[in-house]
C-alpha cells in the first residue's frame, strides 16, 4: 500500500482506484506500523469510495478494524449527493463516555474502594436479562425517551438540569422519531435502560493524576488527586436493532440507487432519500436512549456514593464535567474549500472535538473548548482533552476515542492463560468486579494500544490539547 | 458442544466465525450452535424445553444466514433462552422455516461469556466448495 507522509502525526492514502478522496490516518510512525498490520487501512479506502464523501476519509490514532467502516473512522458526505451509512455509526448507536467530578480527594476514599465497587456491581445492572430492581418503563415512557434522551431522565427525577447543560447535544438529538424505530427494538431495549451492558462498557472510579492545562482542568472543576467516576455505555440491544433493521434496509437501498459497495457492511442510501432520513430519525432516537442511559447509571453511582460513604449530595459534589457521543451521525456546518456548508459527519469510534468559541460549546467551556473523554484500558490512565481549531479545520472537529484494540479476543485469551487478571489488578491497587471472568480476561490492559501514545498523536496533530491525566482505582464491567 | 465443529476467526474487535456443513441445512445449524458457543457456556445434559418458531426471509443466500443468526439472537436478548437444538423444516434461497429449542438463562447452569451485539454482513461468506458447504460470519461484541 502507497502511504505517504504529511509530517509525524499524518499519514495520506493518495486517492486511486474508486476513491474519490485520498485516505488520512492521524498516528506517529511506530502506531502506523501496527495499523497496517490489520485490514483497516483497506476500510479507510473503502470508505473513501463512497459516493459524495467530503475532503477525506479520516483515521484516527486509535484506529482498528471494524465491520465496512473502521472503528477510529470519520467520514463527512455532502448533503446532496452524499450518504449516510448505519455502518458508519455502529451497532450501539451513541456508545459515549460520560465524566463525573467529585468534590472529593480520592485519598479519602481509598480504604472504602472495594466496598465501592461491590456497591457499584450491585446496583448498576449488568449480564443477561439484568435491570433495576426499583425501575420499570412503559411503552410510553420509551417513547417518550427516544424522543428527549437524558431530558426524560431528569425530568423524571434522575438528576438535575445541571446535568443536561454538561451534556452533548444538551442529551438530545434533534429530529429523533421513535416510529422510525421498530417494536423489536422497543421489545429489545425496554428493560435495558439504566443497564451497563457488557464487552467494554464500563463503571471505573478514579483519581486525577496529573493536570496538564490548569486553566482548563480549574473551569472543568477539575484539580490534583480529586477523586472522578468515569461511565462508558451506550443504547444496549435498542441501538444494537435499530443498526439491524436499516442495515437491511440499506442494502435494499444500495441496490436501488446503484450504490457499489465493496463491502456489504458500508450499505446506505442517500442523505435525503427516504431510506435515509428514516435511519436518521431513528439513529437520533437510539442516540437519546443511550444518553439517558447514562444519565440514569449517573443517578446509580450518586446513590451508591452516597450510601458507602454517608455523605450527602452538596459534600460529594457529584457533577458531570461532560457527555460524549463516540458513534453517531450528525447534520453539522463546517467549512469545506472556502465557503461554510453543512455536512453529515459519521463518526464511528471518534469523538466530537470542537474548539473554544463554537456556539455548540456549552457556554461554561467557551473560553476553552470543547472537553474530549478519552478512556484508556482499565489498568492504565484515562485522559481530558478539549477541542482545538485545527480539529475543525482538518477531522470535522474529531478526535480519537479511546486506546482501540492490539490484540484480539483470542490473542488475549493466549496470553492470559494461567494468570490471575484481577489479582494482578489488585496488586496494582485497582480493584475489579467483571460479569464473567471471560470478560476480565478479554480486557486485559496488554489487549489496547497504550491510550497515552494515541493522545500524545493526537496532540501532536493539534486536533486535541491534553487538560488531565485519570489513574483507575476500581472498575466494573460489564 | 463436547466438540468444535467452528473454527474461530482471529479479528481485532470482534469474534468471526467459519462452519462447514454436507448441505445448507446443516452449514445453517452448525452456525447457530457456534454463536451460542461463543456467547454462552453451559454445563451439560441440560434439557431443552422450551419451543422457538423461527421464520426468516432475506434477498440473497448469504443474507438469509445472517437474519437466521439474528432472529435467534433476538430470542436470547429478550427472551433470555439459551437455545442449544435448531431444526429446520424448509429452505430456500430467500427463506427460512424452522425452530429452536432451549431453556431460560440461568446463573448456576450458564456462564455467559460474552454477549453478541449484532450479527454483521462484514466479510461475509457463503459457498459450496466440493461437497461441502462453508460459510463465514463476523460478530459485533
Amino acid at each position: 500500500m502507497d502511504i505517504e507522509r504529511i509530517n509525524d502525526f499524518c499519514w495520506r492514502i493518495p486517492k486511486h482506484g474508486a476513491m474519490r478522496v485520498d485516505g488520512i490516518i492521524y498516528a506517529s510512525k511506530r502506531m502506523l506500523d501496527d495499523i497496517l498490520k490489520d485490514e483497516s487501512c483497506q476500510q479507510v479506502m473503502n470508505v473513501a469510495c463512497l459516493p459524495g464523501i467530503v475532503r477525506a476519509s479520516l483515521a484516527m490514532p486509535d484506529i482498528h478494524w471494524g465491520y465496512g467502516f473502521p472503528i477510529g473512522g470519520v467520514a463527512a458526505f455532502d448533503m446532496e449527493e452524499g450518504i449516510i451509512s448505519p455502518g458508519g455509526v455502529g451497532y450501539d448507536i451513541n456508545c459515549g463516555v460520560r465524566l463525573l467530578r467529585t468534590d472529593l480527594p480520592a485519598k479519602d476514599i481509598l480504604e472504602k474502594k472495594r466496598e465501592i465497587v461491590n456497591h457499584l456491581f450491585r446496583e448498576i445492572p449488568t449480564g443477561v436479562g439484568a435491570h433495576h430492581r426499583d425501575f420499570t418503563l412503559s411503552h410510553d415512557d420509551l417513547r417518550d425517551v427516544l424522543k428527549e434522551g437524558a431530558k426524560w431522565a431528569v425530568r423524571r427525577g434522575f438528576g438535575d438540569e445541571n446535568d443536561l447543560a454538561h451534556i452533548e447535544a444538551g442529551g438530545c438529538i434533534h429530529g429523533a422519531d421513535p416510529q422510525a424505530v421498530s417494536e423489536r427494538a422497543k421489545e429489545r431495549g425496554k428493560d435495558q435502560l439504566g443497564t451497563l451492558g457488557s464487552g467494554n462498557h464500563f463503571v471505573e472510579i478514579q483519581e486525577v493524576e496529573e493536570i496538564y492545562d490548569e486553566v482548563a482542568a480549574s473551569v472543568m472543576g477539575l484539580f490534583k488527586g480529586q477523586m472522578t467516576i468515569t461511565v462508558h455505555t451506550g443504547s444496549r440491544g435498542l441501538g444494537h436493532q435499530i443498526c439491524d433493521d436499516h442495515i437491511e434496509i440499506m442494502l435494499a437501498a444500495s441496490r436501488k440507487y446503484k450504490i457499489e459497495l465493496p463491502d456489504k457492511q458500508l450499505c446506505c442510501a442517500p442523505i435525503n432519500s427516504p431510506e435515509g432520513k428514516r435511519y436518521f430519525a431513528a439513529m437520533a432516537a437510539g442516540a437519546n436512549f443511550a444518553f439517558a442511559n447514562r444519565q440514569m447509571i449517573t443517578h446509580w453511582v450518586r446513590e451508591t456514593l452516597e450510601k458507602v460513604l454517608h455523605m450527602g449530595p452538596a459534600d460529594l459534589g457529584i457533577a458531570p464535567v461532560y457527555d460524549v457521543c463516540h458513534n453517531i451521525a450528525k447534520f453539522e456546518e463546517h467549512i469545506v474549500g472556502n465557503s461554510s456548508r453543512k455536512v453529515c459527519v459519521h463518526r464511528k469510534g471518534a469523538t466530537r472535538a470542537y474548539p473554544a468559541k463554537h456556539p455548540e460549546v456549552p457556554a461554561v467551556y467557551r473560553e476553552i473548548g470543547q472537553p474530549v473523554l478519552i478512556p484508556g484500558d482499565m489498568g492504565r490512565y484515562s485522559f481530558v482533552l478539549v477541542g482545538t481549531q485545527k480539529a475543525m479545520e482538518e477531522t470535522f472537529g474529531s478526535t480519537c476515542h479511546g486506546a482501540g484494540r492490539l490484540m484480539s479476543r483470542h490473542a488475549a485469551k493466549k496470553l492470559c492463560r494461567g494468570r490471575d487478571i484481577e489479582a494482578e489488578l489488585a496488586e496494582k491497587g485497582i480493584i475489579v468486579r467483571g460479569a464473567s471472568r471471560e470478560t476480565v480476561v478479554e480486557e486485559v490492559p496488554e489487549a489496547y494500544k497504550d491510550v497515552a501514545d494515541v493522545v500524545d498523536a493526537v496532540a501532536g496533530a493539534g486536533i486535541s490539547k491534553k487538560v488531565a491525566k485519570l489513574k483507575p482505582l476500581g472498575v466494573i464491567k460489564g | 458442544m463436547a466438540l468444535k465443529s467452528y473454527e474461530v476467526i482471529d479479528h481485532t474487535a470482534d469474534i468471526g466465525i467459519r462452519v462447514a456443513g454436507e448441505n445448507r441445512e446443516e452449514l445453517f445449524i452448525r452456525a447457530a450452535e457456534a454463536m451460542f458457543d461463543v456467547m454462552v457456556a453451559s454445563k451439560p445434559n441440560l434439557t431443552a424445553s422450551i419451543n422457538v418458531p423461527i421464520d426468516v426471509e432475506a434477498q440473497k443466500p448469504d443474507e438469509l444466514l445472517v437474519k437466521w443468526l439474528q432472529e435467534l439472537l433476538y430470542v436470547f436478548d429478550t427472551r433470555h433462552l439459551v437455545l442449544s437444538h435448531f431444526y429446520i423444516d424448509k429452505l430456500t434461497d430467500t427463506s427460512l422455516s424452522g425452530s429452536a429449542k432451549g431453556m431460560k438463562f440461568d446463573k448456576l447452569r450458564h456462564e455467559m461469556l460474552r454477549q453478541i451485539k449484532a450479527v454483521t454482513y462484514h466479510k461475509l461468506s457463503l459457498e459450496k466448495a466440493g461437497d461441502c458447504w462453508h460459510a463465514q460470519i463476523i460478530f459485533d461484541i
